[in-house]
């Protein structure tokens, strides 16, 4: 094919332009809606949780709140309560249960005057996530407000995340194929109401808590009170704070 | 590279394992390409004793295009804004309907029940503890009539008797203390404290 | 609750990892160990082991082919696994499987062998007949080019390919033990030391499937075992197991004498739920015994037929205990809580996606490749090729 210089310039300079617009109006396409509620400003929020071990009742609450709200298959657990038994100080570890992750309450079981107490457990939206890290194509992630997420139609059902997890928090959700676990009722947060486990908690065993705002009562809480976390020594950032949680508490 | 470079390298220094890559002695008697085959050694023997390589380049480079291609239009635009994952996924989570209305959504409506608990030791106990997740009547009053829960097993859930519960919280043995009578026989749940102070 | 003992978080109940996910480090573990014992006589000059050159470089393919098998069947959205390609989380190793994978496969396997076989591909091309004829023509890539100078450059291309092979191979391998290694959550796993025990019983387990198979098939092909050949593959094998039990007993030393919270628990576990497939099975039967027999022959000198039943004996074993080993860290990490308080048990089914039927499927189709591999490709020298 014969061609000057010039229309050979001519050819390819419009050949890259209009490939680059293209490609510009492709990624426009491809870019999709912004975020709804545009009144929500991810970077002005640290989520965290502040569980009071001496009012918990062991009601199941709860756990059959966070079951109604988010659709929890039957059999596996977003939140779920345990029960602690340590008898008298000979004992090598304490007694544990959870009958049907607290679901139904706790049959009374014990009567001998030892030391029994609940403990709510849940996903600890912890800083430096141990099962985001291993995530093999970032289906699971945290936000910039504090949040430990999945997405639902990303995620590969690997389980590498479940197997990362220190807590127990997560499980494979039959119905999706995905992990599932607590999401601090994310879709509840982000619209001023508080996680459906602390509404239906009747004594404010529960309370979810916001560290970015200075008004937050949990700036008192923390000053005033002793505060533990699970598993210290796996240093996750965990964000779930306990009141008065027993050293024998796994 | 001249001959002067080839003698110089210091090959004798050299791993074991890569001393049979070096090309020994000049570059025209190399031992890559056998003098004793070809009249000299040039780029175009080089070409032709190594274009079945050059073609496996090939399929590879075309290989990563064509990967390069599918991500460009699989991949959102914005995967990455705020960290490793998909900025869609907040809007999926986000969508997720809503269940319970929150007590300030009832007491906007039912203020006068809001009133009477306030002043009793339910004041804590959010509405939908008991009535359970409400939001679509919240919504719609008419849509959804919420069924009254069965003080019987309702009240027991917290307040049965078990040793795991804190000493300070009002438990007891339901079999004993009503003799089967219903909670609410007694106490109205919104403020359950008897008139004597029981 | 069926199935359980003491206490488990409710979500810990149900295992993760089935019998699938044991199968793929045991997979990828065979392709690493034979071809390192390829790369014994490529790189490190071990004339002896020539005989089985071409065979473990197949066996390796055959096996590689089938790896991603499992781990698709395993995933709870197969047809999103892709995306390991498309957005790899560069903190998860996991997320370098799909490229240490086909860096393995293409650049390090198929080149070796393509480059190796290259000279016999495009006489088969030309003389071959029928539909096989088209496949050898596919294979040669339109290059006929088969002069001194050209096969010169291959022998020194596929030298540098397997030099930089055998560090792939130990990623291939090593990055499933660090998977398992750098979950600080299970103590049962969360050990430096895991990368190169499976690195070490990979080639154990990849030395015998060679040896085996080098005299399954020279016995049915009615040819000679080449004594000296599979003397050294012996012991390498030897050599190899005295490393990785080391290793093994290495970790379990440590473990007993610190003493951390995990070590009741674990200890327990390993005395009744694993207590047959470790204690026994990995153990026992599964290392001290081929090492004893192994040792045997470099201690006492035996006849022939001794030494051939002792290698059929040993090599047999070896394959059983190396998969006991997957079993034990995979299955083993899931059984106890991490409360460190309950123990649960593994149901595997039968039928099921995710059950020993597939699992058994998966173990017979690399051989049912090999065979069609070893027919297309003979890795056989031309005077010895009959059946």
């Amino acid at each position: 094919m014969e061609m000057t210089r010039r229309e050979l310039l001519k050819k390819s300079s419009k050949f890259i332009l209009l490939t680059s617009a293209a490609a510009a109006a492709w990624d426009y396409v491809l870019a999709g809606n912004v975020e709804a509620s545009p009144n929500y400003d991810l970077t002005k929020h640290w989520w965290a949780m502040v569980i009071d071990i001496d009012k918990c009742i062991g009601c199941g609450n709860c756990v059959r709140a966070c079951e109604a709200e988010n659709d929890v298959p039957s059999g596996y657990f977003r939140t779920w309560v345990e029960r602690y038994h340590i008898p008298d100080w000979t004992s090598e570890h304490p007694e544990v249960d959870s009958p049907n992750g607290g679901h139904d309450g706790f049959p009374e079981k014990y009567k001998d005057g030892g030391k029994t107490f609940f403990v709510p457990k849940m996903c600890n939206h912890c800083a430096d996530s141990p099962c985001v890290q291993v995530c093999p194509v970032g289906a699971t992630f945290r936000t910039p407000d504090g949040v430990v997420l999945v997405d639902q139609k990303y995620c590969l059902g690997c389980r590498y995340c479940i197997q990362a997890c220190p807590y127990g928090c997560r499980f494979l959700n039959p119905k999706t194929n995905t992990a599932d676990k607590c999401t601090l009722c994310y879709h509840r947060i982000t619209q001023g109401l508080t996680t459906a486990c602390c509404e239906a908690c009747p004594t404010q065993a529960r309370v979810l808590a916001d560290l970015k705002n200075p008004k937050d009562p949990i700036h008192e809480f923390l000053r005033t009170h002793s505060v533990q976390v699970l598993k210290p020594h796996m240093a996750t950032g965990a964000k779930v704070f306990y009141k008065d949680l027993d050293g024998s508490v796994r | 590279m001249s001959c002067g470079y080839v003698r110089t390298f210091p090959w004798r220094g050299i791993p074991w394992f890569l001393r049979e890559l070096r090309v020994k002695g000049e570059w025209q008697g190399s031992d890559l390409w056998a003098p004793e085959l070809h009249a000299r050694a040039g780029v175009k023997d080089f070409f032709r004793s190594t274009e079945h390589l050059l073609r496996v380049v090939l399929l590879l480079a075309l290989g990563v295009v064509a990967f390069l291609v599918i991500r460009r239009a699989v991949v959102p635009a914005d995967f990455g804004k705020y960290g490793h994952f998909r900025p869609g996924a907040l809007d999926d989570i986000r969508a997720h309907p809503i269940k319970f209305a929150g007590r300030e959504a009832c007491e906007a409506c039912h203020s006068d029940q809001a009133e009477t608990k306030s002043h009793g030791k339910h004041a804590q106990v959010g509405c939908e503890a008991c009535h359970g997740p409400l939001a679509r009547h919240a919504e719609d009053p008419s849509s959804v009539v919420p069924q009254l829960p069965d003080t019987a097993v309702l009240c027991a859930r917290c307040h049965e008797a078990n040793q795991a519960k804190p000493k300070t919280f009002p438990q007891v043995i339901t079999a004993e203390h009503s003799g089967g009578l219903a909670c609410n026989t007694c106490h109205k749940p919104h403020n359950p404290q008897l008139a004597s102070g029981g | 609750m069926p199935g359980v003992e003491g206490y488990m978080y409710p979500n810990e109940i149900e295992l993760q990892w089935s019998v699938l996910i044991v199968l793929y480090p045991y997979i990828t573990g065979l392709v690493a160990g034979a071809f390192i014992l390829a790369s014994l006589e490529r790189v490190f000059k071990v004339e002896a082991v020539k005989p089985t050159y071409r065979l473990a470089l197949l066996v390796a393919l055959a096996f590689l082919l089938v790896a991603p098998l499992p781990l698709q069947l395993h995933l709870g959205h197969p047809e999103r696994s892709f995306e390991m390609y498309l957005t790899p989380h560069r903190s998860s190793a996991m997320a370098m499987f799909g490229f240490v994978y086909l860096w393995y496969l293409m650049i390090v396997l198929l080149m070796e062998i393509w480059l190796d076989y290259r000279k016999d591909i495009v006489e088969w091309a030309e003389s071959g007949a029928g539909f096989k004829k088209w496949i050898y023509r596919i294979l040669t890539l339109g290059s006929r080019n088969v002069s001194a100078a050209a096969l010169r450059v291959d022998d020194r291309v596929g030298y540098f390919i397997t030099l930089i092979g055998i560090p792939s191979a130990f990623l291939l391998h090593g990055y499933v033990g660090f998977i398992f290694g750098s979950v600080k959550a299970n103590p049962w796993w969360s050990t430096p030391l895991m990368p190169v025990v499976f690195i070490f019983s990979a080639m154990v387990s990849g030395i015998a499937a060679v040896l085996l198979l080098y005299m399954l098939t020279s016995k049915l092909r009615r040819a000679p075992i080449d004594m000296r050949c599979v003397d050294t593959i012996g012991r390498y094998l030897l050599y190899t197991f005295i490393i990785d039990f080391s290793l093994e007993m290495l970790d379990l030393v440590h473990r007993l004498y610190e003493a951390d919270e995990s070590l009741r628990a674990l200890d327990f576990m390993v005395h009744t739920k694993l207590f047959f497939s470790q204690v026994i099975l990995q153990i026992f039967v599964g290392t001290l015994l081929p090492i004893a027999l192994l040792g045997l022959t470099q201690i006492v000198k035996l006849a022939e037929n001794a030494r051939k039943a002792i290698y059929v004996a040993a090599g047999s074993v070896t394959l059983v205990s190396i998969f006991a080993m997957r079993w034990n860290v995979v299955i083993g990490g899931q059984l106890f809580s991490k409360s460190f308080l309950g123990y649960t048990s593994y149901k595997m089914d039968f039928a099921t996606r995710e059950g020993l039927l597939p699992a058994l499927v998966l173990l017979v189709l690399p051989f049912a490749i090999l065979y069609v591999l070893v027919k297309l490709l003979p890795p056989w020298p031309k005077h010895e090729a009959a059946a």
